[in-house]
């Protein structure tokens, strides 16, 4: 047998089954990054996205949780907005580790389509409210304190009807409140029943665009009394339509005003640049962030404002569909650059299509990891489910001292693989033993909470920066100086990814390196310095004029 | 002006047929597993003429199990309709046979590509360039793939490869300029790019390119200039810059997919180069060359759009006719014509748009109760699919040109019930009724009106 023999019948072999999987750039690891522990928790919920074989493009854009301390008691509950059905969104309690179902009564169980949701204190009393994004009219759930919430859609004025799909909350008019986002995917008016079919004659969804029903994206300026006012058209927000789908407020410029950034699908990106007067100018091309380097908008799924190269700018991170791979742009001041190649990440996310970000130090190494939720809008060359052809495995990536990210294998960093079609994940040290913990949200199958359990992990830290109202203050950012002089960077966010808001506390691995200061800039300017900070503590650090 | 009508209406419903789901046609055969014929599997639907091509590959492959070309051509069929692991296994099998082959070697890497197995597929490419190390565009696709890996040194090598085997391709140029910038050779990569940016109008996208290094080292000047010419973002989906058509026929499916797929959406205007495209990459694609040869028509090219058809690869279909015929008829060739559109119903008896492309051929031809029937039967059908729009047109069609049937009456007045033309059906009724009084289905009609 010659060496062409040889070697063709290792493919004969490998190409032989059914589900073909890549092996490239994988990092073997000898033990799993994540378990699920969501029934052992006291979880047991599935979105259920009301597909019935007829391809509504709803169905694949939904299913997202929120972790935030609604009772703030220190410890991260969990809320989680469901689609079709009367049940409603759940809400669960975090009591001594375990989840204990709330829903009832609470008030949080808002019944639409739900898509997704954001949290923050909008009132300024302390306690963390919900937004609830649906397919029709969107939910505002005032936090009132005592496990109680109150819908004040309409008293506040944000219903904002339609195809909504993510908010974020932040200062944007830096009047001391929250002002909201909400990103519009399509003009359900204009939704036809048009279908649409795969490579392989299989009816799929459409691309969004053939419905030629792009929608401006809505500004909310909170008023201080429990009210907005819609300031779309004022602040600029009305001069384009797009297709949007993950937003975040992060400032970008460099210039301490908060930006917007919106990732549009199949359109290019949005970056909305606070002109510090109420106002905004989509500014993305000039600051080659629309697109990618070879020029193509991509179908922007989820966005986050992540500090990937540590340097102390937001770079920004964009997951796409299927065929196209994600995009890392890199802050470069007055621009960004476009790294996804460079940071090995090309290759491997194209393959699947993605939605959920989570940039966080998962092994505490003092490097940024990435974990992907992905669900197929079309299927792919790869079939990883015969009961949901759009299913696929999460991604987790593991970056090296050089920058590059590989490819965690098994992928998603749990023993088996967790295959389903997920949008929403949200992040944060829910059992707080010092690693950071997944909430993955699955279509038609059951909810995953990822305990971290990596091992040989490095040292930690985590602060919570609080506002002069006591609540976490979304915008600050934190600097820790660790003692060879090097620095980490955060930013104090919760709604970023695809449609979920995260714990916004910021965790910090250290690998077996101390902490020599901690500096912490809230959005008013106001800075305050810790000096030698005790490790592997969270430090909930109040604001202090 | 019928005749635009007429075309406009086959179009309307070729888009209608063009993405429908096929029939489950081919299996898994059944032969041992050395030598396996590999096939979509038994629960896949396969587009009709799809599994007509596999039904040749295979029925040729099972008569000489060892020639390599034949497992070559069935593994071509196979990838060029996006049945990548079944192609997999088939090129395997041809380059067991004959290592030597490199188109062989070369399809299986971009089948493994396909399947995101970047490790083997890249080493294929490798042994099927160790083949023909003179194929400038294996050299590309290697540097592509190694670009998107991250393997930046690997790519530029690669990548000037390609360019010193033929500097001529202005793709190869955009990717040896991207390995350069990959690199952070910004200025390298300039000058790549000048090269043709100053000496002639370039592509866009090779602007697009250079905004990116002007950007990067602080020309304003010429970045704004280079932004300008470089236009707005490439939004075609999926991929508008086709930077995998060099892959021989790799992608096929998707670009013909793509094709019709603009059609449907855009109009046979702009689709018509990516139907060209589609057509001399996939000469088998039978609806595509119907459609391009209906694009081209539109636009008054007649000789081209009958060459197109002339020129049919494989088994023609229903579109197919149905478009021969509508061309004869832009032709003034009825004869012709009428051939065509009955071999179009005799592969399909219920396709309403030929029934209606029939019968104007029969009242053109003077043949008015022919053309009544046809006409009837055309609105029959469009009935039964609800479609009833179509069907009140057909038979308006019919009732200028003659009487219709008691059926035909009944039909339109049931389309124009659902329609809410109430006026109108209210003649139509009366009409039935006078003619005959009990008829049940003008009564049921007549008391859905009163009742809404």
């Amino acid at each position: 047998m010659n060496y062409y023999s040889t070697w063709l019948l290792l493919f004969l072999t490998a190409c032989s089954g059914n589900e073909q999987q890549s092996d490239s750039k994988v990092q073997n690891t000898p033990s799993p990054w994540f378990e699920d522990v969501a029934s052992d928790w006291g979880v047991d919920f599935t979105y259920d996205n009301g597909a019935e074989g007829e391809f509504h493009i709803r169905e694949v854009t939904g299913g997202a949780p929120a972790l935030f301390d609604y009772d703030n008691d220190g410890d991260l509950d969990l809320y989680v907005v469901q689609g079709n059905g009367a049940l409603g969104n759940a809400l669960f309690e975090n009591v001594d580790g375990m989840f204990v179902d709330r829903s009832e009564g609470s008030g949080a169980n808002d019944t639409g389509y739900g898509i997704g949701v954001s949290t923050g204190d909008y009132d300024n009393d302390g306690d963390t409210d919900l937004y609830v994004t649906n397919l029709g009219v969107n939910a505002l759930l005032r936090n009132e304190g005592g496990g109680k919430f109150t819908n004040v859609t309409q008293v506040a004025g944000v219903e904002d009807e339609g195809f909504s799909a993510c908010s974020a909350f932040g200062d944007l008019d830096n009047d001391g409140d929250l002002d909201l986002i909400v990103t519009k995917y399509l003009d359900v008016e204009l939704i036809s029943d048009r279908e649409c079919f795969d490579n392989l004659s299989r009816q799929t969804y459409c691309n969004p665009t053939i419905y030629e029903a792009e929608l401006q994206d809505t500004l909310f300026f909170n008023n201080g009394d429990g009210t907005f006012t819609d300031v779309t058209t004022e602040a600029g927000l009305s001069s384009v339509k797009g297709t949007g789908l993950g937003v975040f407020i992060s400032d970008l410029t460099g210039d301490e005003l908060p930006d917007i950034f919106i990732a549009n699908d199949a359109m290019p990106d949005r970056l909305w640049v606070n002109q510090g007067d109420g106002t905004f100018i989509e500014d993305s091309i000039h600051r080659n962030i629309a697109i990618d380097d070879s020029g193509i908008a991509k179908a922007g799924m989820g966005a986050t404002p992540v500090d990937i190269d540590q340097d102390g700018d937001m770079d920004v991170y964009v997951t796409n569909i299927f065929g196209e791979s994600d995009s890392f742009y890199r802050n470069e001041g007055d621009f960004f650059q476009d790294m996804t190649r460079r940071s090995g990440l090309y290759a491997e996310t194209r393959a699947y299509t993605r939605w959920g970000i989570v940039f966080a130090d998962f092994d505490n190494d003092t490097l940024l990891d990435l974990y992907e939720t992905t669900g197929g809008v079309v299927s792919g060359a790869i079939s990883y489910s015969s009961e949901d052809p759009l299913a696929e495995p999460n991604l987790l990536f593991q970056q090296k001292e050089n920058g590059r990210f590989n490819l965690i294998d098994p992928k998603g960093g749990t023993a088996e693989l967790l295959i389903a079609s997920t949008h929403g994940v949200a992040s944060g040290d829910i059992d707080g033993d010092g690693a950071v913990d997944l909430v993955v949200v699955n279509s038609n199958a059951p909810l995953n909470i990822l305990k971290n359990i990596t091992k040989n992990r490095g040292g930690w830290i985590t602060f919570q920066i609080l506002n002069a109202y006591g609540s976490n203050a979304l915008g600050a950012q934190v600097d820790v100086e660790l003692q060879d002089g090097s620095h980490l960077f955060a930013e104090i966010k919760s709604a970023c990814g695809y449609a979920s808001a995260h714990d916004p506390r910021a965790h910090f691995g250290l690998g077996g390196k101390r902490v020599s200061q901690v500096t912490i800039t809230w959005p008013v300017g106001t800075i305050r310095i810790l000096k030698n900070p005790e490790l592997h503590t969270t430090h909930v650090i109040e604001y202090v004029e | 002006m019928r005749i635009k009508i007429l075309i406009l209406l086959f179009c309307i419903f070729f888009v209608g047929c063009t993405g429908e789901k096929g029939e489950s046609a081919a299996t898994k055969s059944e032969t041992s597993s050395a030598n396996t014929i590999p096939l979509p599997s038994g629960n896949t639907a396969v587009e009709p003429n799809v599994a007509k091509l596999f039904q040749k590959t295979v029925s040729s492959l099972q008569a000489d199990k060892e020639n390599p070309k034949l497992w070559l051509a069935h593994g071509s069929a196979l990838f060029a309709n996006a049945y990548y692991n079944e192609a997999a296994v088939a090129f395997t099998q041809a380059v067991a046979i004959n290592p030597e082959m490199p188109q062989s070697m070369y399809l299986l890497a971009t089948a493994l590509w396909k399947l995101n197995k970047q490790e083997e597929a890249t080493q294929a490419l490798r042994t099927s360039l160790g083949l023909i190390p003179e194929y400038d565009m294996g050299w590309r696709l290697l540097a592509e793939w190694q670009m998107e890996r991250g393997e930046i040194e690997q790519a530029e090598i690669s990548a000037r490869m390609a360019f010193e085997l033929n500097p001529g391709r202005i793709g190869t140029r955009y990717v040896l300029a991207q390995s350069l910038m990959d690199g952070l050779k910004y200025e390298e990569a300039l000058l790549v790019l000048e090269e043709v940016i100053l000496v002639n109008e370039a592509p866009r996208w090779i602007y697009a390119l250079a905004s990116q290094c002007y950007r990067q080292l602080g020309k304003t000047e010429q970045l704004e200039q280079a932004l300008a010419k470089s236009g707005p973002p490439f939004v075609d989906w999926p991929d508008p810059m086709y930077k995998h058509m060099p892959n021989l026929i790799a992608g096929k499916a998707e670009i013909a997919l793509y094709a019709l797929h603009l059609n449907r959406v855009s109009g046979s205007e702009k689709a018509l180069p990516f139907l060209a495209k589609a057509n001399i990459i996939n000469p088998e694609h039978v609806d595509v060359r119907a459609a391009l040869s209906m694009a081209l028509q539109k636009k008054g090219r007649l000789g081209q759009a009958q060459k197109v058809l002339e020129e049919l690869q494989g088994e023609a279909n229903v579109n197919y006719w149905k478009q021969y015929a509508g061309l004869s008829i832009a032709q003034n060739n009825l004869d012709n014509a009428k051939e065509y559109v009955v071999k179009a119903i005799e592969l399909d008896s219920e396709d309403a748009n030929a029934q209606d492309i029939a019968a104007f051929i029969a009242k053109n031809q003077g043949e008015t109760a022919e053309a009544i029937t046809h006409w009837q039967e055309a609105a029959r059908l469009y009935v039964e699919k609800e479609l009833w729009a179509e069907a009140e047109l057909s038979l308006a069609y019919a009732s200028e040109v003659g009487e219709l049937s008691q059926e035909g009456l009944c039909a339109l007045a049931l389309a124009q019930v659902e329609l809410e033309h109430i006026v109108q059906a209210r003649i139509t009724i009366q009409k039935i009724l006078s003619i005959e009084p009990s008829n049940s289905t003008a009564i049921a009609l007549q008391s859905r009106l009163l009742q809404e």
